[in-house]
């Protein structure tokens, strides 16, 4: 499966529309990933204050870009990023730029080494990035909501408030122009306000088995709204835009029976991404046409290790939506819960030899 | 929506400086920030003029053909192939960076009296301008390029010159 | 009370008669005819002239107080060349016209006055075992020509003490000279040693007070020394060419010192404790010195200098009491008791020093024009003030006070001579007395409020390569250390504009200390930090040669630090809170590591060195309780790593644009600074090698964390998680070779900086301004900030000083083989089976200003 500028940015739209084919009027919170924390010693990260903003800007010799990339057709794109940026909440799609925290003393961002005894992989010493822990819901803030008050969810990045004007949650936001070849070029827009990480993270360690980095990732990102337009840089509340409010993604890659190993491939040089199949030492006691165990001790195992397996919620990836809105006109609520990635295996290449 | 956030921190990650034209919050919430740490400024500059190696890969930057950034490249499977963080090249120059060693016991919405402890507080320029830098992402066969069989897949590169907008502090300190 | 006793082992032919010198007491006068030409000088009323023959012998010389003696042991005087003949001597005594006498006196041939052994005994006269611990053996060879003049002014007191004694002027010149020390065979001596003193006006006599007093207020002294040598054979005594071989002894290289003084020194009598001893005090203003270490030199246009120019300041020593007294440990920790020693102590030793110009590679003609005419250009880094005050005071609460025990025996395992030092030293700073101070282009940085203590011995030995009783040693003067607890720390950097005041320096504003890339860490990795303190053991051995030419130095060195801390960082606001390595243990291997001077600089080059820093926690904050990130070890090993310091600096430099001068550096909206000809550039050569498992080398980076009582006082090393960087090794980017290796050139300068306020108004000193206004001095060392449209140039040109490092890193290709994960019981998994980084070339420029 091969991926040009085109095809990646379609990708990115296809996850997004997915859940068009599921309307749920649901709109609670979903699971609560990994809320019990595991203790790990390390670097403590955070911002105070924090503003970024950078993008391409002739008039003021400002360049951005990121090129490199070719069409399917072999023309070269090249993006201009009319705007990357990182701050308050608030700031008016990155035009109104005030300092946001990222990370709290109590809660920050971390780079750890956990014991994986703790996490189910006996005598592996694990490197891990997180992103803030989710709280108790006694003390935590809901997600989403940017009038949220001690006690009423599970994230502890907090919004901006009148009593503490930074929040821990910032806007962010991408505004790009691509240009293909010679084509007109066309604006892409994704911005997100008081968007909220916490319970994200990635652990990696050696799975000496095969001899690889396995990886195992989470990815918590929830937004109020998160938008997606093609207004110009100066018009960026323009209508043409797809307006996700409540816009709720955990998605999990790999855990420790499945891990996830990225690599590259030593011949083409492509990325490859896979995720094995998950099996057990004792998956010829189970049953195929009943999916039970056959009766014996290493059966019972193998039953109760696939049985969670399917349960548990920590394994599976979701996406929802509140309303999601195209240029002014609602098409409701969507969800994809659920989802369980049971194999992957994704190699990127060149398109010219 | 992956890539946005790994751009992103990537972008982060590399680029630092930036004159604010905001105005940010006083200093009254930097409560505790009594101290003399340092004020830094000055410029870092990568493979400016090129680098040391010269073989049928890397050369001068005047050369067209040849590459004259800097790379790191690793391995994360035995025997499989490299990811590379290649090209790297360009000048950031910057004024405003400060270290200290700050005890923070008050402020952040409540949460420096429950801290109560010392941060290393890197304070982020004051103005920071890139000057003709780039990087380019890519995955590639061998470590070497120049060796039987390279073969290197770029994803992409990124260009960025001026002045960059950029405010705050990073605070580092041991989690237990 | 002084006992003398001579014993006569070998026959003393003639008399002892007075007790004041000791070889007018002997002579063997043989008649010869006077020529006219000594007769010639002489008027007056009458001369006489004396011709000396003397080969004398005595068997010991004792100094005792207090019960405990100081004993030199087989003195001799003989010709140089022949112990067996004589010293000869001519002295002439004649009055001149104005009453005074002059003493004349000349040698005839080169003359050697020897001790070969120095011991401590409780009752004099007795004969030592052979094997008693003794310092070891000295030795000088002289041929003297000069005079004194003692004046005729009758008895009234002299000068402000109102001494009662004589004035003398003092003229001689030693030529052909050799000053040795030797022990257990070994050598090391000044060879070729010239030394001309003149001091007119010398006061000798006796204060009411009941001092014994001595004041040279016109001292002019050069020494030169030829080369300095090295002997192993053990049939080679005070020679320059090996008995055996014939070829010269290897040498150091040349010495030369060049003094303008005005000394004074009052000996009073009683020491500390007992009744018995000497209590001195001394106190020098060095109008000039210069000294400096030349390497395969003909002292004028061939061959390179180090050295300290135009050093002026005072020394001053306030009541060093002189006792015989038993080691300090006797009776309380028996196994460092190592005997009697000679205990000097002192109240206050206050030395204030500044060095004009300290020089790097610079030949000797160069440097005598300098002397003559201070504007001649000499390749100097800058000027650089020493002041330190010894005196009794705490550190962390701990008492410390300065005294050293001069002692016999040395190291144990080299042989039984030797130089023991019992040595406890107290530097203290209460008012910021003491500090350093370096210079570079009329731009000051100061490392305020230095402090140290140090409690340990320190042995000197001049020792043979070769394994003795379990202990290997080195060829040349070896220093070792036992368990020598140091430490030492500075408050702050304070950089101005210099006044030539350094004490105008003291009310500047500070800014915290760091370490300076390059500089810290220096030969052996401990010296140049902010802060360090520890537990010592080890050695350092000098030996001679260098890798460039005959003469150098080569170093040979196994140093071991314990139970100590070290601050690569300290706030520079009082506390001492900072980047901390606490639970420091660090070892360090230097083999035949050569010092050379060339005329590119000081060139060091390592033959092969490894060491391991192990930092139980790496804290933020205090040194103790300080947040801590973990454990962290760093190895190295290293096989032929350069280093060339010189002077000069970065010179002119563009930040933030490209350009070659001033104008096309501003067209491209960067800064042109000038940081002058003075300054610092280290250039660094380094080749990490692969690793030797068996041998224990390898450079390897770990952290480690999540260990048992983690976070406590206590935690448990080995029990945690470790991420590891293992095996980094240089190559050309082939895998093959390594000649480029990693490359480190650092300009060091002070210099001026653009400082501009990050926030609107009043900042931590209580100075206002707005965000964007730029920071400028004011001639007090107090600064205001002016909007940048309202800079004027003379603005410009008061910008903050600063401490300016410019670092350019370049090299091929650096291959970490792993990264791995340790776990504690599970052990090592690959995190990445490859890390290469390659064709780096970084240059970071960066200066360091107070943070208000």
């Amino acid at each position: 499966m091969f991926l040009t500028a085109q095809n990646k940015l379609k990708v990115i739209t296809f996850l997004v529309l997915m859940p068009f084919g599921y309307a749920s009027a649901e709109l609670t919170s979903l699971s609560d990933n990994d809320l019990s924390e595991v203790d790990g010693a390390g670097i403590g990260l955070v911002m105070e204050d924090f503003v970024f903003s950078f993008g391409n800007d002739p008039a003021n010799d400002k360049v951005f870009k990121i090129t490199g990339l070719t069409s399917t057709s072999g023309e070269s794109v090249v993006v201009n990023v009319n705007q990357l940026y990182i701050a308050r909440s608030n700031s008016n799609y990155g035009t109104t730029l005030d300092g946001v925290n990222l990370g709290r003393l109590t809660n920050p961002y971390e780079i750890d080494l956990l014991d994986g005894d703790d996490i189910g992989l006996t005598g592996e010493a694990v490197l891990q990035l997180a992103a803030p822990t989710k709280v108790d819901a006694s003390v935590g803030y809901d997600c989403l909501d940017t009038n949220a008050v001690a006690g009423s969810g599970t994230c502890s990045s907090r919004p901006s408030s009148a009593s503490w004007v930074n929040g821990e949650r910032p806007d962010i936001g991408l505004e790009m122009e691509v240009n293909v070849g010679v084509e007109a070029p066309r604006n892409m827009n994704i911005n997100a306000s008081s968007a909220v990480f916490d319970g994200s993270y990635i652990r990696l360690w050696g799975d000496e088995g095969t001899n690889k980095m396995a990886a195992e990732f989470r990815l918590n990102f929830y937004t109020p709204e998160l938008e997606i337009s093609t207004c110009s840089q100066v018009n960026q509340g323009c209508g043409s835009s797809m307006k996700m409010r409540d816009f709720e993604l955990e998605l999990a890659l790999g855990n420790t029976f499945q891990p996830l190993y990225f690599g590259a491939d030593s011949i083409t040089g492509g990325l490859t991404i896979e995720i094995a199949k998950i099996t057990h030492d004792y998956i010829n006691n189970i049953d195929l046409g009943t999916g039970l165990s056959d009766g014996t001790v290493d059966g019972d195992a193998a039953f109760a290790f696939f049985q969670d397996y399917y349960t548990n919620p920590a394994y599976r990836s979701n996406i929802a939506v509140s309303d999601l809105n195209i240029s002014g006109t609602s098409l409701g609520s969507s969800k994809v819960e659920g989802l369980l990635i049971q194999y992957l295996d994704v190699k990127f290449r060149d398109l010219s030899p | 929506m992956i890539r946005l956030i790994r751009t992103s921190i990537m972008l982060l990650a590399f680029s630092s400086l930036c004159s604010a034209e905001m105005t940010k919050i006083t200093d009254d919430d930097l409560a505790g920030v009594i101290g003399q740490g340092v004020y830094l400024s000055g410029e870092i500059s990568i493979n400016e003029n090129g680098g040391p190696l010269a073989n049928s890969f890397f050369g001068a930057c005047t050369d067209a053909n040849k590459e004259c950034g800097a790379r790191l490249s690793f391995q994360t499977q035995q025997g499989g192939g490299w990811f590379v963080l290649g090209n790297i090249k360009g000048t950031i120059a910057f004024e405003g960076l400060t270290l200290q060693v700050r005890n923070i016991s008050s402020g952040f919405g409540g949460d420096g009296a429950l801290f109560n402890k010392d941060v290393m507080e890197i304070g982020l320029p004051e103005s920071l301008r890139m000057n003709d830098f780039q990087f380019t992402l890519a995955t590639s066969s061998n470590a070497r390029p120049g060796d039987a069989g390279f073969q290197q897949v770029d994803l992409l590169t990124v260009e960025m010159d001026g002045e960059v907008t950029l405010d705050g502090n990073l605070l580092i300190f041991p989690t237990p | 009370m002084i006992y003398k006793r001579f014993e006569q082992l070998f026959g003393v032919r003639g008399l002892l008669a007075t007790t004041c010198l000791l070889f007018s007491g002997i002579a063997i006068a043989e008649m010869t005819a006077l020529e006219d030409e000594f007769l010639s000088g002489v008027s007056g009323q009458s001369g006489v002239t004396l011709d000396l023959e003397a080969n004398i012998e005595l068997a010991e010389f004792s100094y005792f107080e207090d019960g405990k003696g100081l004993a030199l042991q087989g003195l001799r005087l003989s010709s140089a060349e022949d112990p067996s003949k004589t010293a000869d001597f001519r002295f002439m005594f004649s009055i001149l016209n104005d009453g005074s006498v002059l003493h004349e006196y000349a040698s005839k041939n080169v003359a050697r006055f020897e001790i070969e052994e120095i011991r401590f005994v409780d009752n004099p006269g007795i004969t030592p075992a052979a094997t008693d611990p003794s310092i070891g053996g000295l030795f000088f060879d002289f041929n003297i020509d000069g005079n004194m003049v003692m004046y005729n002014r009758g008895n009234s007191a002299i000068g402000a003490r109102g001494t009662l004694g004589g004035i003398h002027d003092i003229d001689f010149s030693i030529t052909d000279g050799r000053l040795g020390y030797r022990t257990n065979g070994n050598e090391f001596f000044l060879d070729g040693l010239s030394l001309d003193v003149n001091s007119m006006g010398t006061v000798l006599g006796a204060t009411p007070l009941g001092e014994l007093n001595l004041e040279m207020p016109n001292l002019l002294a050069e020494l030169k020394v030829d080369a300095i040598r090295y002997s192993n054979n053990p049939l080679n005594h005070g020679v320059t060419y090996d008995v055996v071989s014939g070829l010269a002894l290897p040498s150091y290289g040349s010495l030369w010192a060049n003094l303008d003084a005005n000394f004074e020194l009052q000996i009073l009598a009683g020491g500390a404790v007992g009744s018995e001893g000497m209590t001195l005090d001394a106190q020098a203003i060095i109008n000039r010195l210069d000294l400096a270490w030349g390497d395969d030199t003909d002292w004028a246009a061939n061959g390179y200098w180090l050295g300290a120019l135009g050093t002026s300041g005072i020394i001053s020593l306030t009541n060093m009491t002189v006792d015989i007294l038993d080691d300090p440990d006797a009776g309380s920790v028996p196994s460092k008791d190592y005997g009697v020693g000679l205990a000097l102590a002192f109240e206050r030793l206050e030395a204030n020093l500044h060095i004009q110009d300290f020089v790097i590679g610079e030949t000797k003609t160069n440097m005598d024009a300098y002397v003559l005419n201070a504007l001649a250009p000499v390749k100097s880094i800058g000027s650089v003030d020493i002041n330190l005050l010894f005196a009794d005071g705490t550190y962390d609460l701990t008492p410390r006070t300065n005294v050293v025990y001069v002692q016999a025996g040395g190291n144990t395992d080299a042989g039984y001579q030797g130089l023991r030092l019992d040595t406890q030293l107290s530097i203290v700073s209460p008012n910021n007395e003491s500090n350093f101070v370096y210079t570079d282009d009329g731009l000051s940085l100061m490392l305020s409020r230095f402090e140290a203590f140090a409690d340990g011995d320190l042995t000197v030995d001049v020792t043979a390569a070769g394994n003795l009783n379990g202990t290997d040693f080195y060829d040349g003067l070896r220093v070792g250390f036992e368990d020598l607890a140091f430490g030492y720390r500075v408050e702050g950097f304070r950089a101005s504009e210099s006044t030539g005041d350094v004490n105008d320096l003291k009310t500047r504003d500070m800014q915290a200390a760091q370490s300076i890339p390059g500089v810290s860490g220096g030969l052996t990795g401990l010296g140049g930090y902010p802060s360090l303190e520890g537990t010592l053991n080890g050695q350092v051995t000098l030996g001679p040669g260098g890798a460039d030419g005959q003469e150098g130095i080569t170093i040979n060195s196994d140093l071991y630090v314990t139970d100590g801390a070290m601050a690569s960082f300290i706030q520079g606001d009082g506390s001492t809170k900072g980047v901390w390595l606490s639970g420091l243990n660090y070892d360090i291997h230097l083999r035949d590591m050569m010092l050379d001077v060339t005329d590119e600089g000081l060139k060091i080059y390592e033959g092969e060195s490894w060491s391991k820093m192990d930092v139980t926690d790496f804290r933020i904050g205090d040194k103790d309780s300080g947040a801590s990130f973990g454990r962290l070890i760093i190895e190295t090993y290293e096989v032929g790593s350069e280093t060339t310091i010189s002077a000069g600096g970065a010179g002119t430099v563009c930040i933030g644009g490209n350009g070659i001068d001033e104008a096309s550096c501003t067209a491209d909206n960067g800064r042109w600074e000038d940081r002058g000809n003075q300054g610092l550039t280290i250039a660094t050569v380094r080749h990490f090698k692969d690793k030797i498992e068996a041998e224990g080398k390898r450079n390897r980076l770990t952290w480690e964390t999540n260990r048992t009582g983690e976070g406590t006082a206590s935690p448990v090393n080995n029990s945690g998680m470790q991420l590891v960087f293992d095996n980094f090794r240089t190559n050309d980017g082939d895998g093959l070779t390594d000649d480029y290796g990693l490359r480190a050139d650092y300009d060091i300068d002070i210099s001026r900086t653009r400082v501009v306020k990050k926030s609107d108004g009043p900042d931590s000193n209580g100075v206002t301004g707005n965000k964007g206004d730029e920071k400028i001095m004011n001639a007090d060392g107090s600064y205001r900030y002016v909007a940048p449209g309202a800079l004027t140039a003379l603005d410009i040109a008061n910008r903050p000083v600063g401490l300016a490092v410019r670092t350019r890193t370049h090299f091929k290709e650096l291959d970490f083989e792993k990264v791995n994960l340790v776990h504690p019981t599970g052990g090592e998994s690959t995190l990445l089976y490859g890390l290469r980084l390659q064709n780096v070339d970084l240059t970071t420029d960066i200066t360091a200003t107070p943070l208000d």
